[in-house]
């Protein structure tokens, strides 16, 4: 699991204001309230694997915008048991 | 006593210390709206210095009542005598502050005797303006501008929802085409004030020349003359008032004075609901979000059915390869919804390699 609060970090990095950043991940199909999104990224409630996928997946498309690499980790990344459509794709190819 | 009695309202003038009283109670709307109007031409017609209407057992008062009490007003000022309304109840009293006529109809403060009114209403001032709120009281102010200015057919409130224009309370229907005839063609007084945030008045279309898209439309449907006012917000136009007529030089400085007025009436209306730049900035950011969605959505289909995939999974697969190719996942999925509608597109090419091979 990555460190407590550390999603908010990573939005403070990207320069992202709360609202922006949800309106990125709504943009992605998030469907979690802007209020309990901020909860999620200060790790006062914990985002399924999925979601925390599609917030990771927010600021890193933000941190390419500004031209960095995705320094954010998604779930696989962490450890977690890969998922079933992981490898389907020419991602494994 | 004059006394009028309909089923659900009931209202009456007596002259007390020469101040004529017009008592009114139920319910003041389209039914009521003919004996409403009698009672005021009574009372107006009592010739007294001063009119005070009691509207404490009034239970619901609509647009054209409003209206009425409007147009009852300037003919007091007219005459040289004052209206002032007293012991409205709570919903009216919150409905005359958002439409800003607390003030131009000199609504009585609330006296100790209502002390319980007082408190609910100092809650009821901080609370936000719905958008169905608004939207109401945007469409009062429409009405009653109509109701006051001699020479308008047609009055509607213009403002920018989802990124783009939109007629938001209109008087009728010619009204709503006009706006959408001036939307249609990016052109016309309406547009031109929403978006610059000056007033534009054409006195006769047949000589107008600035807008020859829209102003053919206009003419087809009767109207001869326009007024625009914006509605401003901090300085930035942020919609506008518009005013059409059906006559040619209908829509005299009279007029124009009356338009300022609700245009400024509106705004303060918009001020009111919310920071309004960001509820418009607010509104496009939405829609852009929504839209993307859609499109992501409709992407994450295309892979469930062509990889056999479950939701999540094909919602994985297209992030994978956004992440890969650090192209933004909309333009990832923009280009599989693409590559499915293509008359060669076969359903055994991966989307992932047709994205690839683009990217």
């Amino acid at each position: 699991m990555m460190p407590t609060g550390s999603l908010d970090l990573a939005r403070q990095d990207a320069g992202l204001s709360q609202h922006e950043l949800w309106i990125r991940y709504f943009a992605l199909g998030g469907m979690t309230p802007a209020l309990e999104l901020e909860a999620v990224c200060h790790g006062a409630m914990v985002a399924t694997e999925f979601d925390h996928d599609r917030i990771a997946h927010a600021l890193n498309e933000r941190f390419t915008e500004l031209g960095r690499n995705h320094p954010v980790p998604y779930s696989q990344d962490l450890g977690e048991s890969p998922s079933p459509g992981h490898g389907a794709g020419p991602a494994s190819r | 006593m004059a006394v009028t009695r309909a089923p659900e309202f009931i209202g009456a003038v007596r002259v007390n210390d020469g101040v004529a009283v017009v008592t009114l109670a139920g319910e003041i709307d389209m039914h009521s709206a003919p004996m409403l109007h009698g009672l005021l031409q009574k009372a107006l017609g009592v010739g007294a210095p001063a009119v005070v209407i009691d509207m404490a057992l009034v239970s619901f008062c609509d647009a054209g009542g409003l209206g009425q009490l409007v147009v009852f007003e300037k003919a007091l000022r007219e005459a040289d005598a004052r209206l002032s309304i007293r012991a409205a109840p709570y919903a009216l009293r919150r409905l005359l502050d958002i439409t800003g006529l607390t003030h131009a109809l000199h609504v009585e403060a609330a006296t100790a005797a209502d002390g319980l009114l007082s408190v609910d209403l100092a809650a009821a001032a901080r609370l936000p303006l719905t958008r169905g709120v608004l939207d109401a009281a945007l469409k009062l102010v429409v009405v009653m501008a109509q109701a006051v200015m001699k020479g308008a057919d047609g009055v509607s409130i213009t403002l920018p929802r989802g990124g783009r224009l939109g007629t938001v309370a209109a008087s009728n229907d010619v009204v709503l085409q006009m706006d959408h005839d001036q939307y249609d063609t990016g052109q016309g007084p309406c547009v031109d004030a929403a978006t610059r945030g000056e007033g534009f008045t054409s006195p006769s279309l047949e000589s107008e020349r600035r807008w020859p898209q829209f102003v053919p439309r206009a003419r087809a449907r009767g109207i001869e003359s326009i007024l625009s006012r914006p509605l401003m917000a901090s300085q930035r136009p942020l919609g506008a008032l518009n005013v059409y007529s059906r006559a040619p030089d209908a829509l005299a400085s009279h007029e124009q004075q009356w338009a300022i007025q609700f245009a400024e009436e509106a705004s303060t209306v918009l001020m009111a609901s919310d920071d309004t730049s960001t509820a418009a900035s607010l509104d496009a950011e939405i829609s852009d979000a929504l839209h993307a969605r859609e499109t992501i959505a409709l992407a994450q289909g295309l892979v469930m059915a062509r990889q056999q995939l479950g939701p999540e999974a094909a919602h994985r697969f297209l992030v994978d390869i956004s992440r890969r190719t650090s192209k933004p996942l909309l333009g990832i999925c923009q280009a599989v919804v693409t590559s499915a509608s293509r008359p060669d597109s076969d359903g055994a090419t991966s989307p992932g390699t047709y994205v690839e091979e683009r990217a």
